[in-house]
C-alpha cells in the first residue's frame, strides 16, 4: 500500500494534484447545475402544462370564490420570479391571466367609476335606488333560486358571481337571437349597453336598474363587502328584467 | 435563495406593509449581492491562477505540455467559466426584480378581492 502510494507521488507532484481535484470538483459543480437546470425546465414544463387557458377559464367561469383562490395560489401562485423573467411562454401565460383576473375582478378605479355613474343614472331618470327600492318578489326559477339559496347560506360572493354570469348568459342569447355580433369576452355591463343600444327604447327592461344589479355584482366580486338585502333586491330585478328580453 | 414566487408577491399584496416595493428591492438587492460576491470570489481565483502559470512559464519553473500546466489550465478555464456564467445570471435578476414589481403593482388593482379569498383560506 505504501509502494503505491510512494510511486503516485513520484508521478504526480503536489500542485498538479490539488489542480487536477479542483477540476474534478469544478466538472462535477458544473454538471449538479446542468442537471438542476434540466430539472427545473422540467417543473416548468408540468406548471406551463397545469396551467393552461381552457382550466383557467374553466374556474373562472365556475363563479367559486374556493376554487378561484386555489387556482391562483396553487396553478398561477406557483410561478416564480426566475421562470417568469427566463421563460417568455411562462411571461406570456401569466400576463394573460393577470390581465383575464382584473377584468374579472374589476380595478378599484372602474368599480368606483360604475358607482358614480350609476348615481347620476339613478338622479337624471328618478329611478329609485336598489338599496331602497321596494321589489315585487314573483316565485324564482329553479337557476334564480340557486342564487338566492346560495346567497342566504352566507355565499354572498358566489351568489352575485353567478348572478353575473347569468345576466351575460341571458344578455348574450338575446343578441344572438337578435344576430347581433360582438365580441366572445364582453362582460355583463358591456352586453347590456350593446342590448339597449340595439333594442333603443323597444324594450320593457329598466336599463338603470339592471346596470345597478350589475354595479352590485361587480363590487361584490371586487371584494367589497355587500349588504345582504341589497344582494337579495339585485337578485329579484334582474329576474323581473330578465324575464322581459 | 429560494426564488421569489408569485404567491409570495399576493402575501406581500395582502399584507399591512407600507412600503412593498422597497421590500421587494431589498430581496433583490441582497440575492443581486450574494450572487455578485460569488462570481467576484470565483473569477478573481481564475485570474490568480492565471498569472502565476503564466509567471511560472515566464520563469521556467513550469514547462507547457507538462500534466501539471494542462491541470491549471483546465481549472482556470472551468473556473473562469462559471464565474462568468454567475456574472451573466446577474442580468437576469434585474429582470426577475422588474417582474415581480410589475406583477406586484397588477396585484394591487385587485386586492379587496385577494385580501377575500386569504382571509376565505385562513392564510391572513
Amino acid at each position: 500500500m505504501n509502494n503505491i502510494y510512494e510511486n503516485f507521488l513520484k508521478k504526480v507532484d503536489f500542485i498538479t494534484l490539488i489542480s487536477w481535484i479542483s477540476t474534478v470538483l469544478t466538472i462535477v459543480i458544473a454538471l449538479f447545475q446542468l442537471w438542476v437546470n434540466f430539472k427545473r425546465r422540467k417543473e416548468e414544463l408540468n406548471k406551463i402544462r397545469c396551467a393552461d387557458e381552457k382550466a383557467y377559464q374553466e374556474v373562472m367561469e365556475s363563479s367559486d370564490l374556493d376554487k378561484i383562490g386555489k387556482y391562483l395560489d396553487d396553478v398561477i401562485g406557483n410561478f416564480d420570479m426566475r421562470e417568469y423573467a427566463e421563460n417568455k411562454q411562462i411571461r406570456d401565460t401569466l400576463d394573460l391571466y393577470i390581465e383575464k383576473l382584473k377584468s374579472f375582478i374589476g380595478t378599484d378605479n372602474e368599480i368606483i367609476k360604475s358607482a358614480n355613474d350609476i348615481q347620476k343614472d339613478v338622479y337624471k331618470t328618478n329611478t329609485s335606488d336598489l338599496a331602497a327600492s321596494v321589489i315585487v318578489r314573483p316565485k324564482l326559477t329553479q337557476e334564480f333560486q340557486q342564487i338566492l339559496d346560495e346567497l342566504y347560506s352566507g355565499e354572498t360572493w358566489n351568489s352575485l358571481a353567478k348572478l353575473r354570469r347569468l345576466i351575460e348568459i341571458k344578455l348574450k342569447e338575446a343578441l344572438l337571437k337578435e344576430e347581433v355580433k360582438m365580441d366572445k369576452s364582453v362582460g355583463a355591463g358591456q352586453l347590456l349597453q350593446i342590448y339597449y343600444k340595439h333594442k333603443q327604447s323597444n324594450t320593457k327592461i329598466d336599463f338603470v336598474q339592471m346596470k345597478s344589479a350589475i354595479s352590485i355584482c361587480n363590487k361584490a366580486i371586487h371584494g367589497i363587502e355587500t349588504d345582504i338585502k341589497i344582494a337579495e333586491n339585485a337578485i329579484f330585478e334582474v329576474f323581473n328584467n330578465i324575464t322581459n328580453l | 435563495m429560494k426564488e421569489v414566487k408569485v404567491k409570495d408577491l399576493v402575501d406581500l399584496t395582502v399584507s399591512d406593509i407600507d412600503s412593498c416595493e422597497l421590500k421587494i428591492q431589498k430581496i433583490f438587492e441582497w440575492y443581486f449581492e450574494r450572487i455578485k460576491t460569488s462570481a467576484q470570489w470565483i473569477l478573481g481565483a481564475a485570474a490568480s491562477l492565471f498569472v502565476a502559470l503564466v509567471a511560472a512559464f515566464i520563469k521556467g519553473d513550469l514547462s507547457y505540455g507538462s500534466k501539471k500546466s494542462y491541470a491549471i489550465i483546465a481549472l482556470i478555464l472551468l473556473a473562469g467559466g462559471i464565474g462568468i456564467a454567475q456574472m451573466y445570471s446577474l442580468r437576469n435578476i434585474h429582470k426577475q426584480f422588474i417582474g415581480a414589481l410589475k406583477l406586484h403593482s397588477e396585484l394591487k388593482k385587485v386586492k379587496p378581492f385577494l385580501m377575500l379569498y386569504r382571509q376565505r383560506r385562513g392564510r391572513v
